[in-house]
Order: C-alpha cells, then structure tokens, then sequence
C-alpha cells in the first residue's frame, strides 16, 4: 500500500494553532475512534483566533483555487451515519486562487463566535465544534484539514432552585417520601436527600439511587430515545420499619456526567433522572424517576446552599 | 427536612491525585511474597509495613478486679522524651479515679502510642467483660493478639484461682502458633485496698505461679493510685513489640497477575 | 438438617474469610506503594464480605473481628496520608464514592475517626454525620455490627470532659447524644428482629438476638466511661433518655437485658440519687419480664454498696432508698398480676437483704418487708411451687444469716406468719435452717417467751403439723432432724433457776405434742436438760420464798410425769434408764421418797415392761449399778428395793444370767465408804449362791451337751471373792479362795471340760494377779500371802 499513500499523500502540511494554546485549559476527549485525545475548551462568546500554515512538501508547489477556514457546529445522527447537520457555519476566506512554494501562514480570527450547545458525545448522537481548512484544488480535489475543540457553556446557580418532595407509594403496601435537596444540580454538587417511610408491608432487600441519562434523538416516528444508567448508588441495606428516615448523599463527581441538554436544534435532547428502585426479598422493583437538571457551574462561584 | 451536610458540603479542593503507582514496586513485591508462601518470617525480611507497628494487647480477669481502671490509667505518650513525665501527671490529674464498680460489656478498646526504641507502635489495648453473660459474642477479638495480660484482686483469692482458667480459655481461644512461649503480664491489682491489710494473695504465691507457667513477668499495681502502673504497660508493650516482630503473611492462593493489571486499570469501584 | 445448616454455616464462613484475606492482601500492597485509590478498591472489595446474610452473629463477628483488624491498618494509612498533608475531607468524600453501603459505611467511619483526630472538624460534627448516615444499613445484624464499629473507633474520641477532643461547654452533652442516638438505633434494630422471619425460627432467632445484646449493651458501657457524665448529667439525661427507650421498645429480652446493663454499668451512688426514676420505669415493662431478677440485681448492688463502707450509708438514709424500694416492689407486683409467688419472694427476698444491710439497726423495716410479703402471700395457701418455697427459705434465712442470732429474728413478729405458707416438708427445712444457726452461732436463748417463739417456729419438726404423721418421710433424715431438736433442747438454758424452770416447761408443753416416735429423741435431753438445773440447785437452801419457787422437787414431780409419758411409745428400756437417772439426782439431793418412788417406778417398768431376757439383764444390771450408788435410802427401804434386786437376779432366764446378777447383787451388800453398808454375810451369801448357780449351769450344760461347760464363771466369781477379800471382808477366808481355786483348777483339768483358751488365760492372769499382790509385800502381801496357787 506504500505506493498508494505515496500517491495520495497531501502535497502539503497544514497545521492548525490556535493563538492562545499554551494558557488555554485543555480538557480530555474521546474520538470516534476510542482515542483519547486533549483538546482546547472554548465557551460561547469567546474569540477563537490563531494561525494556519500550509506547508508543500519540499520540491512541489501547491496550486489551489483559493483557501477558507470554516468554523462549524455539528450534529451528527448516528443512524444518519455521515450526515452532518451544521447549526453554526462560519467562514474566513484566507487566500485567494494561486500557488504556495513554501510555507505560507496565515492569521485567522472569528470574534465572539456565537456557541450555544456544548460539545456532546452520546450513544446515538454526537455535537462537536471543528476548524475546517479547505485548499480548493480544480481536479485533483480540495484538501482539507480538521481541528476539533470542545466547547463548554457555564451557567450561573439557577436563582430558582427548589427541592423535589414526594409522597408516592402502592396503597396498604409501601408508602415513602422522599426528599431531594434540590432540582437542579451542577456536575460537581452532592444530591442530599432522605427517604422517609410511612408505611412498610413489603420486606424490602435494599434501596439503591440510580443516575439514568435519557437521550433523545430524532423526532416524530424517527424518535430514537436511549436510556443509560450511568450510577447505582446504594442507599439502604436491609428491610425498613415504619417511621424510619434513610439519608441520601450522592457526590455527582465521579460519574461522567454532561449538562442537561433541552431539545438542542431540534436533533436531540439528554435528560437526567435520579430513579429510586427499591427492591423486595422477592426481587420485585419499585421505583419512581424523578427528573433533574444539570448545568455546568462557572467556576468560583458560589452555589446557595 | 434536608440532612444537613455540614462536613462535606463545601469540598471543592482536587482529590488527591495518586492514582498512579509504580508498576515496579508492584511487580517486585509480588514476586517477593510468591516466595515466601505462608511462612513465618522474622522481621528483617519482611516488606516494610505499617501493620507491623500496630500491636494487639488484651486484659483479662475477674470481674471487678480492675482491669477497665489499670487501662483507663494507663497514660497515652503522644509527647516523649523530657516532657513525657509532666504529660503523664497530667493525665493522671485529669483521669479521675472511680472507685466503684463499674461492668465493662463485650470489649472495648483503647489506643495508645507508645515509643519502644526508637520506633513508635500503636498499642490496642482490649478491655474485656470479667462478667460472663456480658460477653455473649464471644472472643473473636482474641485473635491476633501479641500480649495477653492477666489481672486479679490481691484482696481476693478467687480471682487469684482463676487466673489459670483465664489464661487456658485464652491460648484454647486465641490459638497462637506458639502457646508456649506467649507472652502474658500478671498483675495483682488493689495493693492500696485497706492499706494491703486486706490482701490475701501473698506476693510470693503469685510470683510462684507465674514462674510456674514459664516465668510470665509480674507485677502489682494499684491503678487507684497509679501505682506501678506504668511499668506494667511497658513490659506489655515490650513484650507486645517481641511477639509482634513474627507474624503470618498472608497469601492468595491464585495470583493473576493479568487480572491485577487490568482490575487495576479499570478503576476503583467509588 | 440442623448439623448441615452448621456445617454450611461453617463454609460460608471460610468463604467469607477468603475473600476478605485475598482483598485485604492486595489492599496491603497498595498501602505499601501508597496507591490510595486501590487502597479504597480493595477495602471496599473486602468490606463486601460483610455483606453476608448467611453467618449467625457468632460467626459473622468472627469475620467482622478480621475486617476490623484490617481496617486499623488501614485508618494508620489514613492518618499519615492526612500527616503528609492530604486533606482529610477529600478522603472522606473520597470513601463515598464507593457504591455498595456496607462497605462505604465502615470505609466513611474510619476515615471519621482519622477526621476527628485530625481535629480538621469538630468532633460532634462528624460523629452526628456518621451517626446520621449509618441509618442506610436497615439489616439488624448488619447494622449492629456497623454501629457497633462506630462506636468502637469513636470510643476515644467523643468530646469528653479532659479528652484532647474537648470543644466548648456542651462538650460532654455532644458526646452523650451522640452514643444515645447510636444506642437508640441499635436498640431499634435489636429489637426489630424479633419480628422478622418466620414464627417458626423464633427460638433460633432469639438465640441470635441473645448473641448480639453486648453489641447494644456496650453503649450503655460507653455512657459508663465518660467522665463527664455527672450525677446531674445522668439525671438528668442520660437515665430518662436510655430508660425512654428502654420502656418504648415494649420488647421483654431487651428490656430485661438492658436494665441489667444500667444497674451494672453505672456507679452505684448514681442509682441512689436516681432510684425514683429507676424505680418508676419498672411498672411500665413488658408483663412478662423478669423484673425479679433486675430489681434484685439492683438490691443487690446496693447492698454491697452498703457493706463496702459505712461512710456510704447516710446516703441510703438521705435519700430513703428502703421506701422508695418498697413502694416500687409493691407497684410491680401490683402491675404484674400474673407474677408468679417465686417472683413475689425473690424481690422481697432481696428487700430483706438490702434493709439489713443498710439499715441493721432498723429491726422494723425487715418485719416490714416480711409484713408486706405475708400479704402478698395471703389467699394463696400454702405455697406448692418447689422455687417459691426456696425463695422464702432465703428470704427467712436472711435475718439468721445477718444478726448470726435467732433473738433477733424471733422479734420480727411476721417472721412466723411467712413460714406459715410454707408447706410441711420446706417447714421443716426452715426449722433446720434454723437449729443450725442457733447451734453455729451458740446462740442463747434464755427466756421461756423466746423459746415459745422458737418452737413455734419450729414446730414442723416437733409435732406432726395437720396432725397426721407424715410416712413417707426417710428414716435417716427424720432421725437427723430430731437429733438437732435434741442438741437444740440442750442448748437452751438459763443461769436463772426460775426462768430455766419455766424453759423446761415450755419445752415440754411442745415436746410432748410430738408424738411417740419423736419423744424417743425428745424426751433425754429434756430429762437430762431437767436434772442439770436439779444439780444446780441441790446446793442451795431450801426454798425462802415458800412454794413458787422453784425446788428440786417440783422438777422432779415434773420429769415423772415427762418419763411418764414414754410409756405410750412405749419405751421401758428407755423410761427405766431416766428413772433411775432421776432416782440418782434425788439421792444426791437427800429426798429419799423421790428416789424411792423413781426407783419403784423402775421397778414396776422392770417387771411389767421388760420381757426380753437380754433387756432385763442389762435393766437388771443398771438397777443394781443405781442401787449400789444409793445413800440416801433408809435400812427399810434399802432393804425393800434390795431385796427385789436380788430376786429379779435369781429369776433372770438363763443360769449365767442369773449368777452374774447374784454375784452383782453381792455389791449392794458392801459399800466401800459406808460402815453401815458392810454385810459381810449377806456378801458371802450371795456369791455362794452364784456358785451354786454356776455349778447348776454346768451340769446343765453336761447334760444338755454331754461335756462340760467352760469354767468362765467360777473364774468370775474367783476374782468377786478376791475383791470382798481385798476390801477386807471378814467372811472371804483365805481358805474359800483356796477351795474355789482348786476346784477351778480340776474342772479344768477334767477331761470332760471343753477346753475354752479364753478361761484358761482369764483364769491364768487371775492367778498371776495373786502371784502379784503377794509379791507387793505390806500389808496386801501379808493378806494374800496365805493363798496357794
């Protein structure tokens, strides 16, 4: 195969950087491929400007009909395999038609780039944020180089944040309240609750909180929705009496959580439940979901406790 | 009603980051203890290891002979060295005495850290319950001990009698690997009572029967007023400290190296 | 099926241990290399264990025990990774993380106790945290277990007063709460598994539950130690909360349990500045628990709180503990109508104890406690129940057992009532109970009031109660018992004629209630107990005081009419032997008719009573012996009874009967120190007539067996003639003696004499003691010296 990468081997290097790489917090992210690679972390509104440099293989030119660098937003189904659907779509127009003899860089700036969602890796649906330099060519084809970022949006404590309460139970049989401290919860924050039982005539074997991750793609017939438990979290041990009151302390940080994503360009939506299973010495489960909303927290600032 | 979390809340400082380890350390101790299956090995070639500071002492007697106030008297030494004396007075100061009769239920522990050569161990001293329908779990604790220490009333010769069944009951229940030469401490406790008038184990009775069962050291003590005390605790410790240097080591029967590294990469469980 | 499940049990739990000791060992070699976060795995890995619900508390505790020695390991880890400046409140959210309860739960409160000694938070913090958090574990023995390691390693670091952990004023009140929360809640789940599984394995489970009561008890122990729990403390809050639980959880094994547990564990002068609120939660148990037992446990502490030092005694006054005892044992018995009387017994038992320990001088209080027992007993009858019956045994032993002094018990004037429900066969075993003290201690009882009070207590053993005689009794043990009412009838004496008199005769009154086959044993000592005081007055001048007062004579009118009365045994042996006793005393008090009348009554039990030969010979015997001693008799009267003598010998049924008591009779005829009393004649009479008899008796013997019989008795009657000879009787020649010899010495020699060693030696010494009397010379030489033989 040598020679065929040989022969389609690019004429030239073309390397993406952006200005401000090396104070720019980089964060983990895991390629289509399994990889796991470092990528610069943006936010909406921010500046994303840097250079590009082409680069021929030494003793060959690069004749082009002239080279963009596009900024785009992504959304690419799963089950929609190469489809991309651009929600943001920005171009710089860098060079104009003619021939690159040696290395020729070029500045790029989009300023306050307008990024609503956050970079998003799901099981049916992925959003991801890309610099695509394009060297148009007539007939050998253009070349094109990628540079992905991961892009995060903060949001401030929700100045509404109100605790989730509940009475539920199957009549003459169980009846529990439980207690989440809040609503809305950031990816670092610790779930504080209870669950207090009112009346027990089931034996019950355990209590655990489970995590669920509801991703929802598509729409109408085509609606693909995807349930993940992503933490079970054990609560209780043992069969409870009437009266008893069980704390809940969940640290959100070791599970891979992302921000709440409500109906993002029409493509998809990911929701979280915390699900309360309770299960009897006879492995029946009880359960009842409760949908709750994270954010990503801006950093150093306080959250109302 | 939310559970306050007072604690734990606020914690937003990074996680210890060591989750890396050296693979070499690990593969060398491994193939290390492969070699050594299950045998006793003195202290010179062991892995250091902070479990070998940790030294199990355990009292036992009749009830009512004072053996929750012998360890209730003994002083920690956090502090050594000049101003250990001062330390320990103030301990004393502090601790208040209770003359009465106060029944010890199942076992109960102390902590105390004691300075032994240069080294600092951790001794755990057990309490137990000289009253048997207190002890209904039984003396699982027993195991593991490096120091039995045996206490009775010198004012009372039924608690004297029962020093033997004390000590049978606890080589039958702790099964050391070498019951003969398991080290226990005697102590006639109460010396003070009455002015010794009420005493009635003499002191030469009791050193007889300790060198009858293979020379256990011996002392008496009064812990009301903190007589004798002290030393008492540190022949224990010693003694502790000796019988601690061997110890068995325990190994898996199957060690998959494979299944090591990759349990070990997939994470811990929290 | 039950060995297997054993079996089974014992597998699971070598599994158990497996799995620990393989996780335990990698934890050991990420704690080697500092790895914290396998250090967690593994930990949590081997906590898992603990998740069994396969193990008894027994075995589960003997895995627990090896989880908890690997967890000290891994706490010292803890502490020098917080020493080498990581942040104790990361690993203690660190230890959340973990997914499974049981094992986040230990992992969280040993980090807790590295937390609190850390001092990076107030130590009542985190204990409420982990206190609070530990609830998630619903399962009994799982949570105790937990709970129980909770308290283990909290132990020495509750914010004490002197504790390095000391925080502000509510120091103590914070360390308190929190082993009171923890103690509630193991309690709950204590008491939750009575009430879990099915109805068919409650004996199992209970035994389980009887496994794990130290794990909850050992709270209580805890409350115990700290220091700063005082009496205000404990009155305050630490005594009505645990009894609040105590008294809530209506569960009879844990309630009896863990009042068990408060009694023991806390001092004894805080259950006396607290009795009303001890006392008070009592009534409010369970119907079915054994406040017997706790309340006695109780009495009994105190007690020897009581005994331990006088200075501690104003307390007891101080805060009136005997009435505030009382009242409380009233209302329990009250409240538990089902009490069975053992129970009733036991508390006042206790009762009785503890008042005479506490207050010996009170005499009232113990009559009090014995007052409200024979009410509580009233309506029941004699009590039948084995255990009850011992009960009072105990109960009636105690005041003997204080005072070493049956006086002082005959002053409890319901002492008597109570053993008025005791049924017959424990009546009796009061009674011994009661002798043996007296004889123990020597008690004196002196009066004839108190020796009324006495024999009314012990009248099961003088006279058949019911009036009917019990048969089945043992022959050995009714010889025994009645024995000790003789030595006891001894001991009773006083140094006061008069009042000795009137002992006598209350001793009687009862004595002769008793039946004939107790007057047997009876009857002696007092007869004997009698004829002491007659020898005590045979010294003293004859009545000043006219006729009440006590004479020799009156006491000798009385033991007639007391020998009298074996006659309706009847006992002639036995009844001639005490007549000539008494016949004795009054020849020593010069009262001839008295000693005559005793002799005649003798004489009329010889001849009308006694009709088997051996008896008449030895009555005969004895009789002769009296006789012979006799001073006091008149020539006439002497003569009379004499006479009889003699004549009863002569009619004994066999010959050497007969010559036996003829030569016998020869001594009433000689009385060394009386010149009046030497009948030389009469003497030799009689030992003529032995002879004669001995001769008939060996031809008797000839005739019946064709050879003669031995010459024992002309050797006997050698060695009588030797005697009179010796003390000079004038009618014992020298030559008699010698006849007597050489006829002894041809029977001998005949060939038709059986020959008899024992004779032949009896006879040899005889001549060997004349040889020797010769030989003396003097005087007695001279006598003898005549004699050939």
């Amino acid at each position: 195969m040598n020679y065929l990468i040989g022969a389609f081997k690019p004429s030239c290097n073309i390397s993406i950087t952006f200005s401000d790489a090396k104070t720019r917090k980089q964060v983990p992210f895991k390629k289509e491929n399994g990889q796991t690679v470092m990528l610069p972390l943006f936010q909406s509104q921010e500046n994303i400007y840097g250079k590009i440099s082409v680069e021929p293989v030494p003793g060959k030119k690069v004749e082009h009909n002239g080279i963009k660098v596009e900024l785009l937003g992504q959304i690419e189904m799963y089950f929609d395999r190469g489809n991309f659907y651009d929600f943001t779509s920005l171009v710089r127009e860098l060079d104009i038609p003619g021939e690159i003899y040696e290395k020729k860089t070029f500045p790029f700036e989009f300023s306050k780039v307008e990024m609503p969602y956050e970079t998003y890796n799901g099981v049916n649906v992925r959003l991801r944020y890309v610099l695509k330099v394009t060297i148009s060519r007539g007939y050998a084809g253009s070349i094109v180089e990628y540079q992905d970022f991961v892009v995060r949006n903060y949001s401030p404590p929700p100045p509404i944040n109100n605790s989730i309460k509940m009475e539920v139970g199957i009549e003459d049989c169980l009846h529990i309240e439980f207690e989440y401290n809040k609503s809305k919860y950031h990816l670092k924050d610790i779930i504080i609750g209870k669950i207090y039982f009112l009346l027990v005539r089931i034996k019950i074997k355990n209590m655990d909180l489970e995590i669920r991750r509801r991703e929802s793609t598509g729409s109408g017939a085509n609606t693909h929705v995807e349930t993940e438990t992503l933490a079970k979290f054990e609560l209780m041990d043992g069969a409870p009496v009437r009266g008893e009151s069980i704390p809940i302390r969940l640290f959100l940080s070791p599970y891979e959580l992302t921000p709440t994503h409500k109906n993002i360009n029409n493509k998809f939506s990911v929701k979280y439940y915390l699900n309360l299973v309770l299960v009897d010495e006879e492995d029946r489960r009880y359960f009842k979901q409760q949908e709750i909303t994270i954010y990503r927290l801006e950093e150093n600032s306080s959250v109302p406790s | 009603m939310v559970v306050a979390n007072k604690t734990t809340g606020q914690s937003s400082s990074v996680r210890p980051n060591r989750l890396e380890s050296s693979d070499q350390l690990r593969s060398l101790s491994l193939s290390l203890s492969l070699s050594l299956r299950s045998i006793r090995i003195p202290r010179p070639y062991t892995m250091p290891s902070r479990r070998r500071t940790l030294l199990k002492v355990i009292i036992l007697g009749d009830s009512g002979v004072g053996k929750t106030s012998l360890m209730n008297q003994y002083p920690s030494m956090r502090d050594h060295g000049e101003s250990y004396t001062q330390f320990c007075f103030l301990l004393y100061v502090n601790k208040k005495f209770s003359n009465q009769y106060k029944a010890t239920i199942g076992a109960d522990f102390l902590t105390k850290e004691v300075q032994f050569e240069d080294r600092l161990f951790t001794l755990q001293i057990w309490d137990t319950a000289g009253q048997e329908r207190f002890q209904s779990l039984g003396v699982a604790f027993y195991r593991g001990a490096d120091c039995c220490v045996l206490v009775y009333d010198v004012n009372s010769m039924k608690s004297f009698d029962n020093l033997n069944n004390w000590r049978e009951e606890f080589l039958i229940q702790a099964s050391p690997s070498d019951p003969e030469n398991f080290p226990f401490v005697v102590i006639g406790n109460k010396i003070d009572v009455d002015g010794g008038n009420s005493r009635v184990v003499s002191e030469k009775k009791a050193r007889a029967w300790c060198a009858s069962k293979g020379n256990i050291p011996y002392f008496e003590t009064s812990a009301k007023e903190g007589i004798n005390v002290e030393e008492a605790f540190q022949c224990i410790a010693k003694n502790a400290v000796k019988s601690g240097e061997e110890d068995e080591i325990y190994l898996p029967d199957v060690i998959d190296v494979a299944t090591v590294g990759q349990t070990r990469s997939s994470g811990c469980e929290c | 099926m039950m060995a297997d499940g054993h079996e089974d049990e014992e597998k699971w739990l070598a599994a158990g241990i497996a799995g620990l000791q393989q996780n335990a060992f990698y934890m050991h070699r990420a704690l080697d290399s500092n790895n914290l976060r396998d250090a967690l795995k593994y930990s949590a890995q081997m906590l898992s264990e603990l998740r069994t619900s396969k193990l008894s508390p027994h075995k589960y505790y003997e895995l627990y025990m090896r989880a908890f020695d690997e967890l000290r390991k891994l706490e010292m880890f803890f502490k020098e990774e917080a020493r080498r400046g990581c942040s104790v409140i990361d690993l203690y959210e660190l230890v959340q993380h973990a997914g499974n309860i049981l094992p986040r739960l230990y992992l969280l409160c040993t980090v807790g106790s590295v937390y609190i000694k850390s001092k990076e938070a107030p130590a009542k913090d985190v204990l409420k945290d982990l206190v609070e958090m530990c609830r998630g574990i619903q399962h009994p023995v799982r949570g105790l277990f937990l709970r129980s390691y909770l308290s283990q390693v909290s132990r020495d670091k509750l914010p004490d007063i002197g504790s390095e952990y000391e925080g502000d004023a509510d120091t103590v009140t914070d360390a308190v709460e929190f082993v009171l929360q923890n103690f509630t809640e193991m309690n709950k789940l204590w008491v939750r598994m009575q009430h879990q599984g099915p109805a068919r394995e409650k004996e199992k489970r209970e035994k389980e539950r009887s496994e794990l009561r130290d794990l909850v008890g050992k709270n209580l122990h805890v409350l115990g130690q700290i220091e700063g729990v005082d009496l205000e403390m404990y009155k305050e809050t630490v005594l009505p909360r645990v009894l609040e639980q105590v008294v809530n959880c209506k569960d009879e094994i844990a309630q009896f349990y863990l009042m068990d547990c408060i009694i023991q564990v806390f001092p004894d002068e805080y259950h006396l500045q607290t009795l009303d609120i001890l006392l008070g939660a009592c009534p409010q148990l369970q119907p079915s628990v054994d406040i017997k037992t706790v309340l006695s446990q109780l009495m009994e502490r105190l007690s020897n709180y009581a005994a331990s030092s006088t200075e501690v005694l104003p307390e007891f006054l101080q805060v009136e503990a005997f009435s505030k005892l009382s009242n409380a044992i009233g209302k329990v018995i009250e409240a538990q109508v089902d009490m069975p009387t053992v129970g009733v017994v036991t508390l006042y038992s206790s009762l009785l104890k503890f008042t005479l320990h506490v207050h010996p001088d009170r005499l009232d209080y113990a009559d009090q406690v014995l007052g409200a027992c024979v009410k509580k007993l009233a309506g029941k009858g004699k009590i039948e129940d084995n255990k009850a019956t011992k009960q009072i045994v105990a109960l009636l032993s105690a005041p003997l057992d204080k005072y070493n002094d049956i006086v002082t018990a005959l002053k409890l004037s319901n002492y008597p009532h109570v053993m008025e429900y005791l049924d017959n066969e424990t009546n009796k075993v009061m009674a011994t109970v009661i002798i043996q003290s007296i004889m123990k201690n020597k008690t004196q009882i002196s009066t004839a009031e108190k020796v009324e009070a006495l024999f009314e207590l012990i009248k099961g053993l003088i006279k058949d109660l019911d009036g009917t005689p019990d048969d089945e009794v043992d022959e050995d043990d009714f010889k025994e018992e009645q024995n000790s009412v003789a030595r006891l009838i001894q001991m009773l004496c006083n140094d006061d004629p008069e009042e000795m008199f009137k002992i006598i005769c209350t001793v009687r009154k009862h004595v002769l209630t008793g039946g004939p086959k107790r007057l047997l044993f009876t009857v002696p000592p007092l007869v004997f107990s009698s004829l002491k005081l007659v020898r005590q007055l045979q010294g003293q001048d004859e009545n000043p005081f006219g006729d009440d007062t006590t004479t020799p004579k009156k006491i000798f009118q009385l033991l007639n009419q007391t020998i009298e009365a074996l006659s309706s045994i009847p006992a002639p042996d036995l009844a001639l032997r005490l007549y000539l006793q008494c016949a004795e005393a009054a020849n020593d008090c010069e009262l001839e008719p008295v000693a005559y009348e005793f002799f005649t009554q003798a004489y009329i039990l010889y001849e009308e009573e006694i009709s088997d030969s051996k008896a008449q010979v030895t009555a005969l015997h004895l009789i002769i012996g009296t006789l012979q001693r006799m001073h006091v008799f008149g020539v006439e009267n002497r003569d009379t009874l004499t006479h009889k003598a003699t004549g009863y010998s002569a009619k004994l049924l066999k010959k050497p009967d007969q010559c036996r008591a003829v030569y016998a009779c020869a001594h009433l005829f000689w009385v060394d120190d009386q010149e009046n009393m030497k009948d030389g004649e009469r003497v030799l009479i009689c030992l003529k007539r032995a002879l004669r008899i001995a001769n008939a008796a060996q031809q008797m013997s000839n005739a019946a067996r064709g050879s003669t019989g031995s010459s024992t008795l002309f050797v006997e009657i050698l060695n009588k003639y030797l005697y009179f000879f010796e003390k000079g009787n004038p009618q014992i020649t020298v030559a008699s003696i010698q006849s007597l010899i050489e006829l002894i010495t041809n029977e001998m020699q005949s060939e038709s004499t059986t020959p008899d060693p024992a004779t032949d030696a009896f006879f040899a010494s005889t001549l060997r003691y004349i040889q020797f009397q010769k030989q003396k010379g003097g005087a007695v030489g001279e006598k003898y010296e005549p004699i050939k033989a």
